[in-house]
C-alpha cells in the first residue's frame, strides 16, 4: 500500500483527507511544516499533499525544504486562491499538480491516481 | 536826494557867510575909523581899506571855495560809489539770471531724466523698455538717432539690438561690430568702459544715408557703454547726423547718468525675461509633473484599493474556502454512503450544490479584486469565440432556445491576449445576453469580429430586454445586478480584464430591443 503524507493545519479538513484516502492508501497527517520535514528525515512517502498556508511556514517554502532532501517526491498543492495558473507556475514551484479549495474529493483521487500511475 | 540837500545847504551857508563878512567889514571899518584917521592920511586909509577888504574877502572866498570843493569832492565820491554799486548790481542780476537759466536747464534735464527713468521702470518687457529708452533719448535729450547695441557673448560682437531714427534698417540689421576690432573707437569705448564723443568717420560702421561730406570729422557721435552690475552689456550710440549739432562733454554727462539706469533696466528686463521663461518652463514642468502625479496617484489609488481588496479577498477566501472544503468533503463522504434511491441523497446534493455556489461567489470576488495577471499568448480571437460557441451551442443556446450568428473576419490578426481570461469575458457577456433574452419573442445572438489598423473588435449583440438608460452607467460597477441571483461581478471582472489588455469595452443598448457590447483590443502589444 502506497503512503501519502498530508500537511494540513485545518483539523477537520485533514480528517476528511484521511477518511477519503485511507481506504486505498496509508495516510500520515501533519499539522506543521516542521513535523513533516522531521518525518521525511527517515521516511519516504510516495506522495505529499500540502496546504499552501501552514502555521509555521508557507507551503512553497516547505516544498523548497523538501526538495533539498527528497527531490523526487510528487507533491500536490492545495490552495485557497489561484496561486498557480499555468504549467510554468507549477514548474517554478517544483510541484506536480495543484487543487483549489474547496477540494472536490473525486478530483483529488483522480489526480493522485494519475501521479502514482495507477 | 542827498546831492540836492547838500547844494541847498551850501547855498544858504555861502549867502550867510558873505553877508556876515560884509557886515563885519562895515562894522569894523566904522569902529576903527577915528583911530585910523589920526595916524594915516585918508588917502592911505582908503587904499588900505580897499586892499585889506580885498585880502579878507579873498581869504574868505578861498576858504569858502575850499570848503565847497571838499563838499563837492565828497559828493562826487558818493556819486562814483553809487555808480559802482549800480554796475555791480546790474552785473549780479545778470549773473543770477544766467544761473537761473542753467538751473532751469538742469531742472529740465533732471525732470527728463526722471521721466525717462520712470518710464523705464514702469515696464518689464525688454522691447518696450528699449523703445522707451530710445524715444526718451531722442525726445528729451534731442538726438537725431539712437542705437543700442548689445554684446553677444558667444560671438564676441556688438549687434544692433534696438534703434530709433535710423532710416536704413536693413543695413543696420546687417551691421555687426566685432569686439576684436581694437581700432574701432566704439569698441575702444566699450573695452575701456568710457563714454566718448566721436568724430564722424566712415569706418565707425554706422549706417548713414545723408550727405556724408557734411558731417565728416564733426564730433556729432556719442558712444556710451551700457553697464549693468559691473559688466558692460552693450553700448548706446547717439548722433546728431541731421541737425549736425556738435556734442559737448555736458551731453555725455547727461547720457551717462541715464545709461547707468538704462543698462540696469536692460539687464533687469533680460533677467525678468529669462526668469519669466524659466518660470514658464518650470510651470510647464510642474504642470506636467502634477498631471503625471495625479495620473499615477489615480492609478495607485485604484491599484491600492484593488490590492487592499485583493489582500482582504485572499484572506477571506482562505478563511471561507477551508471550511467550504471541509463541508464539501464531508458532504461528499456522506453522499458516497447514501444509496441512490435514498431520499436523503437529495439533501447531500443540495449541500454540494450550495457549496459550489458559495465558492463561485468567492471566486468572483477574488478575481474582481485582483489586478488580472495576464499570461499573454499570440492568439486568434476567432478561435476562442469558436471554441466557446461550440460549447454554448451544446448547452446554453439550446437551453434558452437561441439562434446564434457568427460573423468572424477570417483575416483577423492575432493579438497578444490571455486566453483563459478572454474566454471568461466572452462567456460573461454571452451568458448575460442569453439570460436577458429569456421570454423575449426574438432570441438572436450575434458575435462579430473585425479590425482596423490599430484594434481588433469583438461585437456581441443580443435581442434581449435591453438596459434602461439610467442603468447603462452602472452595469460595469461591481455588485450591480438586476438578476435575482446575480452577484453583479460579471461585467466588472470583464472590464478589469479588458483594461489589463489595454483594451476597451463599451455598451450600446436600446430598451426592449437589445444590447450590443463591443470590445476593442490593441493589435500592437
Ligand atoms: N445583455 C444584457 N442585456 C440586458 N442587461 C444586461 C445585459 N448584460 C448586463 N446587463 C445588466 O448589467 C447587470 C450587471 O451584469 P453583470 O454580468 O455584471 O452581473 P450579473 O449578470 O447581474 O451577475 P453575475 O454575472 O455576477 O452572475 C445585469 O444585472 C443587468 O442588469
Ligand atoms: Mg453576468
Amino acid at each position: 500500500m502506497k503512503s501519502i503524507m498530508v500537511v494540513e493545519d485545518e483539523e477537520l479538513l485533514s480528517q476528511i483527507y484521511e477518511d477519503a484516502l485511507k481506504g486505498n492508501y496509508k495516510v500520515i497527517v501533519f499539522k506543521t511544516g516542521k513535523t513533516a520535514l522531521q518525518y521525511l528525515e527517515n521516511n519516504k512517502p510516495d506522495l505529499a499533499i500540502l496546504d499552501v498556508k501552514l502555521p509555521d511556514m508557507s507551503g512553497l517554502k516547505l516544498v523548497t525544504e523538501i526538495r533539498r532532501k527528497y527531490f523526487i517526491l510528487p507533491i500536490i498543492m492545495c490552495t485557497a486562491y489561484d496561486t498557480f495558473r499555468s504549467d510554468f507556475d507549477l514548474w517554478t514551484a517544483k510541484i506536480s499538480d495543484y487543487l483549489v479549495k474547496p477540494i472536490v474529493l473525486d478530483e483529488l483521487k483522480k489526480k493522485i491516481k494519475k501521479i502514482l500511475g495507477e | 536826494m542827498n546831492e540836492q540837500k547838500y547844494l541847498i545847504r551850501l547855498k544858504w551857508i555861502s549867502i550867510l557867510v558873505f553877508s556876515f563878512l560884509m557886515i563885519g567889514i562895515v562894522f569894523f571899518g566904522k569902529a576903527s575909523l577915528p583911530y585910523l584917521l589920526q595916524t594915516f592920511t585918508p588917502k592911505f586909509l582908503n587904499v588900505a581899506y580897499v586892499v585889506s577888504s580885498f585880502i579878507i574877502s579873498a581869504l574868505f572866498i578861498s576858504g569858502l571855495f575850499s570848503f565847497i570843493n571838499r563838499l563837492y569832492l565828497k559828493m562826487k565820491h558818493f556819486e562814483d560809489e553809487l555808480e559802482e554799486t549800480n554796475i555791480l548790481n546790474r552785473k549780479m542780476t545778470e549773473e543770477s539770471e544766467k544761473k537761473n537759466l542753467t538751473l532751469s536747464q538742469k531742472n529740465e534735464e533732471l525732470s527728463n531724466m526722471h521721466k525717462i527713468i520712470r518710464e523705464m521702470t514702469q515696464t518689464m518687457d525688454l522691447d518696450k523698455i528699449l523703445d522707451v529708452i530710445l524715444e526718451s533719448i531722442c525726445k528729451y535729450l534731442n538726438y537725431d538717432r539712437a542705437i543700442i547695441c548689445l554684446i553677444e557673448e558667444e560671438k564676441r560682437i556688438l549687434k544692433p539690438f534696438h534703434n530709433l531714427g535710423v532710416e536704413n534698417q536693413e543695413l543696420l540689421n546687417k551691421t555687426e561690430i566685432s569686439l576684436s576690432l581694437k581700432d574701432n573707437p566704439i569698441v575702444q569705448a566699450v573695452l575701456e568702459k568710457k563714454p566718448k564723443i566721436l568724430k564722424w568717420k566712415e569706418d565707425l560702421n554706422i549706417p548713414f544715408s545723408g550727405n556724408v561730406a557734411e558731417i565728416k570729422n564733426k564730433p556729432i557721435v556719442g558712444v556710451i557703454p551700457l553697464e549693468a552690475r559691473g559688466n558692460i552689456i552693450g553700448v548706446l550710440i547717439v548722433d546728431n547726423s541731421k541737425s549736425k549739432q556738435l556734442l559737448e562733454e555736458r551731453n555725455l554727462r547727461e547720457l551717462l547718468v541715464f545709461t547707468n539706469q538704462a543698462g540696469l533696466a536692460i539687464e533687469n528686463a533680460r533677467l525678468y525675461e529669462t526668469e519669466k521663461l524659466f518660470k514658464e518652463q518650470l510651470q510647464n514642468q510642474v504642470n506636467l509633473a502634477v498631471q503625471k502625479l495625479e495620473q499615477t496617484q489615480a492609478q495607485l489609488i485604484q491599484s491600492e484599493k484593488l490590492s487592499a481588496l485583493g489582500e482582504m479577498a485572499a484572506v477571506v477566501s482562505h478563511e471561507v474556502r477551508n471550511p467550504l472544503s471541509t463541508i464539501r468533503g464531508s458532504a461528499e463522504l456522506i453522499d458516497e454512503t447514501i444509496p441512490a434511491d435514498n431520499p436523503n441523497k437529495k439533501y447531500s446534493n443540495f449541500i454540494l450544490q450550495e457549496v459550489d455556489r458559495l465558492n463561485r461567489i468567492v471566486t468572483d470576488i477574488l478575481s474582481f479584486s485582483q489586478i488580472p495577471r495576464l499570461i499573454l499568448k499570440k492568439t486568434n480571437l476567432n478561435d476562442i469565440v469558436d471554441q466557446l460557441c461550440s460549447f454554448l451551442q451544446a448547452s446554453d443556446f439550446v437551453k434558452y432556445d437561441i439562434k446564434y450568428f457568427g460573423l468572424l473576419d477570417k483575416n483577423l490578426p492575432q493579438v497578444n491576449i490571455d486566453v483563459e481570461q478572454l474566454k471568461q469575458v466572452i462567456l460573461n457577456i454571452t451568458q448575460n445576453a442569453c439570460h436577458f433574452m429569456v421570454n423575449r419573442p426574438l432570441r438572436q445572438l450575434e458575435i462579430k469580429t473585425y479590425f482596423d489598423d490599430k484594434y481588433i473588435y469583438l461585437k456581441i449583440s443580443d435581442t434581449g430586454a435591453g438596459i434602461p438608460p439610467e442603468n447603462v452607467g452602472k452595469i460595469f460597477d461591481p455588485f450591480f445586478s438586476t438578476k435575482t441571483k446575480g452577484t453583479g461581478l460579471g461585467l466588472a471582472i470583464s472590464r478589469n480584464i479588458i483594461n489589463a489588455h489595454k483594451g476597451k469595452i463599451i455598451v450600446e443598448s436600446k430598451l426592449n430591443s437589445g444590447s450590443v457590447f463591443t470590445i476593442s483590443l490593441p493589435i500592437e502589444g
